[in-house]
């Protein structure tokens, strides 16, 4: 089946409202959290004596690594959703469905971020790479908001809008590789 | 060409481009582009100059901190050294906060977790060792932890002010001494006879400026022998006459001097390898004038003119331009100086910026006896009580000097008026010792 048809088929297969859900869902959750990490700072605990010392987080060298890695992990998961749609191999389940897993994973991610940077964008390289990763979460969002109005309103011309919307996110996400290879550099070698 | 391969052709062109332009600014010495944060007050002269605390793939070692506050620690006898922690029982304290490393307590680049002092723990820290306190000292009690060392009774590493012998050994001195005065300095050592200006040996084919010579003659310079080649030259062979010199022209007889300034904010730039401190890169509110100021020795003490007075109060003043400098002149401390100046005053009793930042310090040895002034003022600065017994004590019994520091507003005031707050160190001290000596009695 040519690129065209499949375009065709799955534009016209009932999208199923769990799948829809989930979109819209990931999409709100991600616009919520990227509201909050642009306007808000988790400050640092003035004090030891806590039951749950939520500081060690962005206090000890191990937990950073953790959630960095763990980011860096679900970044890379995220990134199948293009693996599923060039290549044949990854063909199983709904490319819908995996659009979903891609969104909870950016959700997932953005909750690390939070853990890892407690809301803070620091300056420099690590500036410009929250300004990149937290852009690019919200394009991801803007595309979902696209793709959901492209079903929800069938005679909307939306179809130009979600297009762009996606290509948005995917520069936005472009230089990500660069930056977060030259953050795991800096940190290891300062 | 196809949109796809356009992308990727994209994609890997900005990426590459990217870490090219990090990797060679890595390779540079402006590294700014890796700052994570701004430094702390302490480090942030030399925030760029990483390698004075980084290892390349090692992170920041003990060492790095050592090199620069070893001694200072040693001095201070520091309360928390490490060797304080070599007892086995300690490892449970250190798996709570490691206190044999300096970055456990003290982490830079991230200003949103620095405390007074360049502290980035939070202030009740104490709590993990010392938590049982009350129950040693029923006088703790009602004290919360966050209060241990802003309260004027602790300090984590220099307690030599504070302890508990030393204020029972002061308790009853007054608030002004009966002798205030500070350790003259002693008449440097000539190198050879008095100089007059028509004695200059400046090279005869330079036009020189009489009132630069006459500014010469009349200093301790001319007095002790020192000539113009002596600094324009240098000792090294096959040196030349140089017009612009720096802190190693004056380092071959000044060591110790330039040794401190270096050390303290002044020169720590220098000393790193940057371009010298200037106003315009300070924290502290200065004088917009002299924001293009450039620190070297002759930024305080003049060309020419060498003139300590100047270098003590009014250098600083030209560009610190704070509450507390600015309130200096409408100070007790500034009417002893002008005391001391005019003749009025004995010898030593004039309090300059320098007395306090730049103490004068009296050394022995063996025999000898000398007093040097210490360019170091980082050395008593943070926290204040450091000032206590080298600079207040020559002059204030130490209850006064304890209130003093620790009143912020009379500090910004410049010591005008009296402390308006009571430390009750002192009092804990007397009253601890006069029950043990009843329990002793009973």
């Amino acid at each position: 089946m040519s690129r065209s048809a499949q375009r065709a088929s799955q534009s016209t297969k009932p999208w199923h409202g769990m799948e829809v859900r989930g979109l819209v869902t990931a999409a709100v959750s991600a616009v919520i959290l990227v509201t909050a990490i642009s306007v808000m700072t988790i400050p640092y605990s003035r004090t030891v004596r806590q039951d749950i010392p939520l500081d060690i987080l962005w206090r000890s060298g191990f937990w950073q690594q953790v959630t960095g890695f763990l980011l860096l992990g679900f970044s890379l998961i995220g990134l199948s959703l293009y693996f599923r749609k060039h290549w044949r191999q990854l063909r199983f389940g709904s490319f819908s469905s995996w659009r979903v897993l891609h969104g909870i994973l950016g959700v997932a991610g953005l909750i690390v971020l939070v853990a890892h940077t407690g809301m803070r964008f620091g300056s420099n390289l690590n500036l410009a790479l929250m300004i990149v990763f937290v852009a690019a979460n919200l394009g991801g969002a803007l595309a979902a908001a696209g793709i959901w109005s492209r079903y929800q309103f069938t005679r909307h011309p939306s179809h130009r809008w979600r297009r762009r919307m996606v290509w948005i996110h995917v520069l936005m996400l472009s230089p990500l590789p660069a930056l977060i290879a030259l953050h795991i550099l800096s940190v290891y070698y300062f | 060409m196809t949109r796809a391969r356009i992308f990727w052709g994209f994609l890997i062109s900005l990426n590459l481009l990217l870490a090219g332009f990090f990797i060679w600014r890595l390779q540079t010495d402006n590294q700014q582009a890796f700052l994570p944060g701004k430094a702390t007050h302490g480090h942030h002269q030399i925030e760029l100059a990483c390698e004075a605390c980084h290892i390349p793939f090692e992170g920041v070692p003990q060492q790095a901190c050592l090199d620069c506050h070893a001694e200072e620690l040693e001095i201070a006898n520091d309360s928390h050294a490490e060797s304080v922690f070599t007892d086995p029982r300690s490892l449970a304290e250190l798996e709570l906060l490691n206190a044999r490393l300096c970055v456990s307590c003290h982490v830079e680049h991230r200003p949103e977790m620095v405390t007074a002092m360049g502290v980035t723990v939070p202030d009740d820290h104490c709590f993990h060792c010392h938590f049982d306190i009350a129950e040693q000292r029923p006088t703790h009690t009602e004290m919360d932890f966050n209060t241990c060392a802003t309260a004027g009774c602790h300090n984590y590493h220099d307690n030599r002010a504070l302890y508990e012998d030393f204020l029972l050994q002061h308790s009853d001195e007054p608030g002004v001494l009966a002798m205030p005065l500070v350790a003259e300095r002693d008449e440097p050592e000539a190198i050879g006879p008095l100089l007059s200006s028509r004695e200059h040996d400046a090279p005869t084919d330079r036009e020189v400026d009489p009132a630069l010579l006459a500014e010469w003659a009349g200093t301790v310079h001319a007095r002790a022998g020192v000539n113009c080649s002596n600094c324009h030259v240098g000792e090294n062979p096959g040196a030349r006459w140089s017009d612009s010199l720096t802190h190693e022209a004056c380092e071959s007889c000044h060591e110790n001097e330039v040794s401190g300034f270096l050390a303290g904010k002044h020169g720590m730039r220098l000393a790193s390898g940057l371009s010298p401190m200037s106003p315009s890169l300070a924290r502290l509110p200065m004088d917009p004038e002299a924001t293009e100021r450039e620190l070297g020795c002759t930024s305080c003490h003049g060309a020419h003119e060498f003139d300590t007075a100047q270098a003590a109060v009014d250098s600083c003043l030209g560009c610190h331009a704070d509450t507390h400098s600015k309130s200096y002149k409408d100070s007790p401390h500034f009417e002893l100086w002008q005391a001391e100046a005019s003749g009025l005053g004995a010898p030593g009793s004039g309090v300059s910026c320098a007395t306090c930042h730049l103490p004068r310090e009296t050394h022995k040895k063996g025999g000898d006896k000398w007093v040097s002034v210490q360019h170091n003022q980082n050395k008593n600065l943070q926290p204040n009580e450091k000032m206590i017994r080298d600079v207040c004590m020559k002059c204030h019994g130490l209850p006064f000097s304890i209130d003093a520091l620790a009143d912020p507003a009379l500090i910004e005031r410049n010591f005008k008026g009296q402390p308006s707050r009571h430390v009750e160190s002192v009092d804990m001290a007397v009253r601890r010792a006069v029950k043990n000596l009843k329990r002793k009695e009973k």
